[in-house]
């Protein structure tokens, strides 16, 4: 589903040089433009197969070619369970087992953006799902700009001094360790954006220390990033750079992050990507239950229609929400960028009119700011029986339901599981306990997936899936779609899955 | 004159002496002063030689069956009083049972509630000696050897708690004792206690002294004469003790008052010869005494030995040396009854005997050159856990028993007979006795085939090392069991056993299931080697989940029965419609009225309430500490101590009235406990149940768990962590700790135990029944002043409890932390019963201890009493003094508290209080 307006420019200009020329082609298109692809189209015969598909013009192999160039992994605990001869021990395990990111595009470019890192200087993990429209700027800078300003606020008042006066002396120490990103912003846009980074510490430094809320830090690094973006462009306007920066503040991008630390998931969310958690039933083995973490901001929730009227005088009301749409041009009510929304008039006519000229002004933009970035911020302790987090653009929960996905990886989980070697959990173990887990082993081979990424499982099932199971010939029709065609079928999709160690949880003590 | 004696009977027990006589505990003054009797007595006035008639008189105020030397003591104590309408009977003579033989020794170094009596015997003894009579007394001190170093330790810790009581003890190393006892080997000792007020005396003398002193005072005795029944007035229902009314005798019939069993090895079959039975669990065992012929070297002013590590002890008398014991594996005597010729059909067993004699030999080399008298078989009576039998049984009202003598009857025959009358007189008592409460058993402890098997191993325990909390019972275990006693063995349990009831002390977590069961290691008195186990247990309850089983609490319904005594029906009401009134909410007011004048809470709180709370004596003593529920309007269940559940039915059925309508219950087996704490608790258990468990304050309900109904959940735990105590019908329990230890898997659940429980407990500052609690303390002195109601009607102990409110306390319960110059890995532990010193002053003793893990330091709690008796202020305890705890002879510095130490509290909302940790800088 066409997402956001597309009035504004076409052209694609890279924000980011890519240190590894794959990563600028994933950045380019989603997949590689390969002859096949292009000449399959070109024959236009069309030979359907018995579901009502065309015959495949794709083979296996070139699907999961396909759909494993963008494949990402981060491996967090050192393999192996947590066993030793006492039973658990939580030393060198963690809440995180690993991470499986994986996206699809359908945009050319691709305007999601999936982002994982670890926090340096304090404990736990960021992950990020950000979803763009109206071109990929927003998102590609929201998604490596916003771990930052989040960790720095992350940071007890000591060592964020020493963070601001090592920058200060010039040292640029990093405050995240980004997983499966090399790329980098071009020199200027990066001076820029250290610039703001530290003048945002600075001012953390300034502010109360005491009640930390975690709440209160995810919802002041989302909007203290969106309000750097659009200050930048108003102090940047005789910068070489500020056609890139004016095309992030009016591009737009929604964003779901979550923060893992141990036990604690943290979600903050603004638009309309989705959080699920995968549990186990209770009765083990079999069944599993979804848990969305996230409420969609967009004109399904009434909480957020209520919410976007009541902030706009009633003679707007008409125009306010229209055609199921903020303004009637824009899909989620709440995001990053979008500065057309948020700007007040004068600084609207001051950019907009006199760069791009008042046709790109939005019509009935009379009372902004229309669009917040503040997001919802959920907290859920991990319980054992919580086996994984799912992260997940709309594209993905336009295809499925949140239990569908749930209930696609834990299948995927008991297959992967026998994957590996057989290992026994202890050495004293009965013959029967051996048994049980070779059966189980036997169980999880017949359900042996293709993929050994979770997110690649889930998108070729979110394009392939039938109720017949996989159907080879759906898959390769979308994947083959021309370009032209393909945004009317599917949306960019991007999904972390985030897989837990149920040892760890088990044994995790409450924090006192 | 029968009409006169009814009128004594029914004169209220216990009444304080009302015209001025002052009651003296001064033996000297008492002895030849002319009583004065307070009460009308039968005889007065009457010539002397009337008493002494050969015909049994039919009446007498007390009645005492066996003129042994405790029965003899009771009389003694009793007539000096001025109680002189006292009847002695005897089935054979005065002193023919087993106070005949005896080693004589009064042994003073115990723990303080034995010495207290004991004390009270030397002294009584000394008295009468220097009056001219001749006991065979003399302060000849004793020795107290030491072969081993955890001996050494044992000794130490118990000399550290003598001292201050001013007993003269001392350590000597063997040197020493070598001087004082040339004739000892001392080459395999590390030293020995020294105690010089250790004497030894004649037994029998003793015990017809203080016979011939109570005839002259006026009791009557009787000898050859046995008692066949004891005759029990008539009751208007079942929840009124019956009282004691007349006695059957082989020569006749005695309406009494009171009545004393003091008949030693006879006692627990005289027991039986009440209705309803009267429970005196002792059981005698085969007691040897060795004498030699006469020698040179056994000079009288030779100290007593007692060889503990040898289970040996030796005396000298009439320059004979006696040589006897209390062997690790005793002989239980007279299995199938005692035969009329006991005395005869007993024999030295010279084999049993001769790992003593070689002990002794081996200690005093001048023995084996010594001659033999034949072997003397002196059986004596022990109890199930050898401490004596005293008090007031729960079953008949003025049926007092003394007996259980434990091998040594004239130690304790002095004071347990001064006690005892002392109880009959005033009703009471001034001091606790709770270790000798005949109330401390149920009728499992009075079976025989328990007792006997139990006999082999106390006698030995005597002269054991009692590691503290590592000394369980070896003999007649597995009796009380809860239903997941064998679920919690393949667990990993060790036992304990209380009130019989097996209870888990701990989980061994290198246990794996199908090892065979796993046992406690070798006792110590440092830091036992099971503490990672209990540590794990902790962390369980502090930071996830626990699941304690205290099945073994008492648990006793109180319901209103019969009409409300308020409510008049008309005539025209029909005999149902009374039944439904009766059963409506206006018949739950007796309960009500009852259980607010037992305790000193409010009870009175809406159906489905719980609510602690004290139950006191006049005195504002504890009686009970209790977790109380009301199920109904007209219906409570009470949770009380494993310990009470004897002596608590016994104190709460007096209290009721013949007219007051409530009905006591004891339904201990019909549920089990189960406390499931942590901070995980509750979101492991709403996964079991449908049910909110987010409780109001303290809430009962009653739900459904896992697939058991009618499962009464509290959202209380004993140990003040956050959690629910589940009370389960006791059929569903095995199936609900199934459920429980899998459901709980995936949240880390451990069993845990006793020794987890009381760290959890001593560490938040929490009172226990027994250890902190007892009939002597008031709520106000424990901290728990914030429990009582002065403002609701009248309870039991109120007025009590108000002057105290106002003058002040002269004692406080106080929380204290070991500083670091207590080393937990390798110094002694505190345990219980160190002494306490406030600037170097004694000022009290500990009372439980644990290390407290989550302070990470050793905690005891202890009672500090003013040094001069007066009222205290919090400054005394928390101004500028130094406490010091005297842990075996070492003082470790301590840090006095009144309130629990602030723990961290655990939370489960991590929303609120999350934060991540820093890692520092990472360059």
């Amino acid at each position: 589903m066409a997402k956001a307006f597309t009035s504004f420019s076409q052209n694609v200009r890279y924000l980011t040089r890519s240190l590894e020329p794959r990563l600028l082609a994933a950045d380019l298109g989603g997949q590689p433009r390969s002859k096949v692809t292009t000449c399959l189209f070109s024959t236009g015969r069309v030979d359907r197969t018995n579901t009502g598909y065309p015959r495949p013009r794709l083979s296996p192999q070139e699907v999961s070619a396909i759909l494993r160039q963008n494949e990402g992994m981060v491996q967090l605990n050192s393999g192996g369970t947590g066993w030793t001869e006492q039973g658990y021990t939580s030393s060198g395990s963690y809440s995180i087992d690993s991470v499986d990111s994986n996206q699809l595009a359908s945009n050319s470019p691709i305007e999601d953006k999936l982002a994982s890192a670890k926090c340096l200087h304090t404990t736990g993990y960021l992950f990020g799902v950000f979803d763009g429209h109206g071109g990929p700027e927003c998102s590609q800078v929201v998604a490596k700009r916003l771990f930052d300003y989040v960790a720095a606020a992350l940071l007890p008042r000591k060592e964020l001094r020493r963070v601001v006066s090592e920058w200060e002396a010039g040292n640029r120490i990093p405050v995240i360790q980004v997983y499966n990103d090399p790329s980098q912003f071009v020199t200027e846009l990066q001076e820029i954006y250290q610039d703001s980074f530290l003048r945002y510490c600075i001012s953390l430094l300034s502010a109360f220390d005491e009640d930390f809320s975690m709440e209160e830090v995810l919802i002041q690094a989302f909007v203290q990033l969106d309000n750097d973006m659009g200050r930048e462009v108003v102090e940047n306007q005789q910068s070489a750079v500020l056609e890139p920066l004016l095309r992030v503040a009016l591009s737009g991008s929604v964003a779901c992050v979550a923060h893992i630390d141990g036990p604690h998931l943290h979600i903050a969310n603004t638009g309309d990507c989705g959080a699920v958690l995968g549990m186990q039933s209770q009765t083990a083995g079999s069944g599993w239950r979804a848990l969305r973490l996230t409420r969609d901001h967009n004109w399904e929730n009434p909480d957020e229609i209520e919410r976007v009227l009541s902030e706009h005088p009633d003679s707007e009301s008409e125009h306010v929400i229209a055609d199921q749409r903020l303004l009637g041009v824009l899909m989620p009510f709440r995001a990053f960028g979008d500065f057309r929304f948020k700007w007040d008039l004068v600084t609207q006519a001051e950019i907009i009119q006199r760069y791009l000229g008042p046709e790109h002004l939005i019509r009935h933009c009379i009372t902004p700011p229309y669009l917040t970035v503040t997001p919802e911020v959920t907290y859920h302790r991990l319980r054992p029986r919580d086996r994984f987090l799912l992260m997940g653009s709309d594209g993905l929960w336009e295809c499925m339901s949140p239990l569908d996905t749930v209930t696609l990886v834990g299948e995927y989980m008991s297959g992967r599981q026998t994957l590996q070697p057989v290992r026994f959990p202890r050495q004293a173990i009965t013959l029967r306990e051996v048994a049980s887990i070779l059966e189980q082993r036997q169980k999880g081979l017949n359900l042996k997936p293709v993929d050994t990424n979770a997110s690649t499982h889930l998108i070729r099932h979110a394009l392939g899936g039938s109720d017949a199971g996989l159907d080879h010939a759906r898959l390769s029709h979308s994947l083959t779609l021309p370009p032209e065609v393909r945004r009317f079928f599917r949306d960019d999709i991007s999904i972390h899955v985030i897989f837990f160690d149920p040892n760890f949880l088990r044994v995790c003590p409450v924090e006192i | 004159m029968l009409c006169q004696f009814s009128k004594i009977g029914a004169a209220t027990r216990g009444r304080v002496l009302e015209n001025g006589v002052p009651y003296c505990l001064s033996v000297g003054s008492g002895y030849n002063r002319k009583a004065v009797s307070n009460k009308p007595s039968l005889y007065r006035g009457l010539p002397s030689d009337v008493r002494f008639a050969s015909s049994l008189p039919t009446q007498a105020q007390v009645v005492i069956c066996g003129a042994g030397v405790v029965g003899n003591s009771i009389a003694y104590h009793l007539t000096r009083e001025g109680w002189t309408d006292v009847v002695v009977l005897d089935q054979n003579e005065i002193g023919s049972g087993t106070s005949h033989s005896g080693s004589g020794v009064l042994g003073l170094f115990k723990p303080s509630s034995e010495r207290q009596i004991v004390t009270y015997s030397v002294n009584l003894i000394k008295t009468l000696q220097e009056q001219g009579h001749n006991l065979g007394f003399k302060q000849c001190g004793s020795l107290n050897l030491a072969q081993t170093r955890d001996r050494a330790v044992a000794l130490k810790r118990r000399l550290a708690y003598t001292k201050p009581s001013g007993l003269e003890c001392e350590w000597l190393d063997r040197h020493e004792i070598k001087r004082l006892h040339p004739h000892l080997y001392t080459g395999d000792l590390e030293g020995g206690v020294w105690v010089a007020d250790d004497a030894v005396a004649n037994p029998s003398a003793v015990c017809s002294t203080l016979a011939m002193l109570a005839q002259m005072q006026g009791a009557f005795y009787m000898e050859g004469c046995s008692v066949l029944r004891v005759i029990t007035d008539e009751i208007p229902h079942s929840q009124i003790v019956p009282k004691v009314t007349q006695i059957v005798t082989s020569h006749g019939n005695i309406h009494c008052e009171y009545f004393v069993n003091a008949s030693g090895m006879w006692a627990r079959n005289l027991g039986e010869k009440s209705s309803p039975k009267v429970r005196v669990p002792a059981f005698p065992a085969e007691h040897f005494y060795l004498h030699t012929e006469k020698v040179m070297e056994a000079l009288d002013a030779l100290p007593v030995v007692r060889d503990y590590d040898s289970h040996t002890f030796c005396l000298t008398r009439n320059q004979e040396f006696v040589v006897g014991g209390f062997e690790k594996d005793a002989k239980p005597a007279f299995g199938s009854g005692i035969p009329s010729n006991w005395r005869e059909t007993l024999e030295g067993d010279d084999e049993h005997f001769r790992t003593i004699r070689e002990a002794a030999e081996h200690r005093l080399p001048v023995l084996k050159e010594s001659q033999y008298k034949p072997l003397i078989n002196a059986p004596d009576n022990f109890t199930p856990d050898g401490k004596w039998i005293l008090g007031e049984t729960p079953e008949i009202d003025n049926y007092f028993v003394a007996v259980g003598m434990n091998g040594n009857s004239l130690q304790g025959a002095g004071g347990a007979g001064q006690a005892i009358a002392e109880w009959i007189m005033y009703g009471s008592l001034s001091k606790e006795m709770l270790p000798f409460d005949v109330r401390r058993f149920v009728d499992l402890h009075n079976n025989r085939r328990y007792l006997k098997e139990r006999t082999r191993e106390v006698v030995g325990r005597h002269y054991d090392i009692l590691y503290p909390g590592q000394c369980e019972y070896k003999y007649a275990r597995k009796l009380r069991c809860s239903p997941i006693n064998s679920e919690q063995e393949a667990r990993g349990a060790v036992f304990g056993t209380r009130m019989g009831f097996e209870r888990p002390l701990y989980f061994d977590i290198t246990h794996k299931r199908g090892d065979p069961p796993a046992q406690m290691p070798e006792g110590t008195f440092g830091k036992p080697s099971f503490i990672d186990c209990v540590r794990e247990e902790y962390h369980a309850c502090r930071e996830g989940v626990g699941v304690i089983d205290l099945s073994s609490f008492t648990k006793i319904e109180i319901t209103s029965v019969g009409f409300d005594k308020y409510r008049q029906f008309d005539a025209e009401e029909t005999k149902s419609a009374a039944d439904s009134l009766y059963r409506s909410k206006s018949a739950g007011n007796q309960v009500v009225e009852y259980m607010q004048k037992l305790s000193c809470n409010d009870v009175n709180m809406p159906v489905g309430g719980v609510i602690h709370t004290g139950m006191l004596n006049e005195r504002g003593g504890y009686e009970n500490d209790c977790l109380l529920i009301r199920r109904a309007d007209n219906r409570y269940l009470m949770l009380a101590p494993t310990t009470q559940q004897t002596r608590i039915m016994d104190w709460m059925r007096r209290q009721i009235t013949a007219e007051a309508c409530v009905s006591v219950s004891d339904i201990t087996s019909m549920y089990t406990v189960l406390c499931v704490v942590g901070p995980k608790s509750k979101e492991m258990l709403s996964l079991m149940c449908n049910t909110d468990l987010n409780f109001y304050g303290h809430m009962a309900k009653e739900i459904n768990i896992a697939y058991a109904s009618g499962v009464i959940v509290l959202s209380f735990t004993q140990v003040g962590e956050p959690g629910y105590t589940l009370l389960i019908p006791s059929e569903y329990t095995l199936h609900i700790y199934s459920q429980l230890m899998k459901i709980g898997h995936d949240y880390g659940i451990r069993n845990v135990g006793m020794m987890t429980m009381r760290a959890l407990r001593v560490e938040k500052f929490i009172p226990f029944w027994a250890e902190e609690l007892d009939s002597t303390v008031t709520p106000y002195e424990a901290g728990r002043g914030y429990k009582v109601k002065l403002n609701k009607e009248y309870f039991i102990g109120k007025f009590a409890l108000m002057r105290q409110a106002n003058q002040g306390i002269s004692k406080r319960l106080v929380h204290f932390t070991l500083e670091d110059t207590f080393d937990p890995d390798e110094d002694t532990w505190p345990w219980g019963g160190e002494p306490i010193y406030r600037n170097n002053i004694y000022v009290g003793n500990t009372t439980s201890t644990a290390f407290g893990f989550t302070l990470n330091k050793m905690v005891c709690l202890g009672w500090v009493k003013h040094t001069d008796g007066r009222v205290m202020s919090p400054d005394y305890i928390l101004g500028n003094s130094r406490f010091e705890i005297d842990i075996g002879g070492r003082r470790v510095a301590a840090k006095a508290s009144l309130q629990p130490p602030k723990m961290p509290v655990v939370k489960k909302d991590g929303f609120a209080s999350y934060r991540p940790k820093s890692r520092g800088i990472v360059a």
